[in-house]
């Protein structure tokens, strides 16, 4: 476990290379116990809610976004140095947006408006920093 | 009940060599089963046969795949309900050399939620 692969795998999902962002986090997550072990996987899950939603399987994105969510919102307002309260609110809206798709009407996708993750300045040790 | 995949998968394939059984093929791969070969079961994502799923009984505690999939979407098959019994039987049947302990929580998620 290393922070370089948590740190390619931020930025592979801020490039929107989520497939490949999902593949980085998933070897962390394996390899990792504890705490950080579900914030992983909640953000391998709205990674792969984006991954369906640009390809239009708005099923497959409503639910990865709702089980990222749930995950996710457990460690607002921050975790392993990623700012999550505007990351959040604003996974919600895309949410909605497959929601939308899900019952047959769909909006357009801009993808320019997927939020990114953004590190805080923080004192929080992250597992491999202990 | 034998285990299915949703469409939630994201065909990554980290479940596949985690079977026991060989049960789990590729999208679009056709599948295998006492030397006869059939039609893929899907074309879009990773599958699960059901002839050839024990829910990992026999094997380990939990079902493999649903313990390596990030995404959560290997689950329960509704369609598939089967007893513990008769994926043991599979099990055995479907690994003739191998020597089965008596069930346990270790060989069967059946005993954990007993």
């Amino acid at each position: 476990m290393s922070e370089d692969q948590f740190q390619r795998g931020i930025g592979e999902f801020n490039r929107g290379c989520f497939f490949e962002c999902h593949d980085t986090l998933e070897d962390l997550w394996h390899e990792t116990r504890g705490v950080d072990r579900l914030f992983l996987q909640g953000l391998i899950q709205v990674s792969v809610g984006f991954y369906h939603l640009l390809n239009r399987n708005y099923k497959g994105a409503t639910s990865q976004f709702t089980r990222g969510l749930n995950k996710l919102q457990k460690y607002r307002p921050s975790h392993l140095g990623i700012d999550l309260e505007d990351f959040l609110k604003n996974v919600i809206g895309w949410l909605a947006l497959a929601e939308r798709g899900l019952v047959g009407d769909p909006c357009e996708i801009d993808e320019s408006k997927i939020p990114k993750l953004k590190f805080i300045l923080t004192k929080e040790k992250t597992a491999w920093q202990q | 009940m034998a285990t299915m995949i949703t469409e939630e998968c994201i065909n990554c394939g980290a479940c596949e060599p985690e079977c026991p059984n060989v049960a789990i093929y590729a999208n679009g791969a056709s599948w295998e089963n006492n030397g006869q070969t059939h039609d893929a079961i899907s074309a879009d994502f990773y599958y699960i046969v059901p002839e050839k799923c024990t829910e990992c009984v026999g094997h380990f505690d939990q079902e493999q795949c649903a313990a390596v999939c990030p995404v959560d979407c290997c689950v329960p098959d509704p369609n598939h309900v089967e007893s513990e019994e008769l994926l043991f039987e599979r099990a055995k049947q479907m690994h003739p050399t191998k020597e089965f302990a008596a069930l346990s929580a270790a060989t069967s998620h059946f005993q954990k939620t007993a």
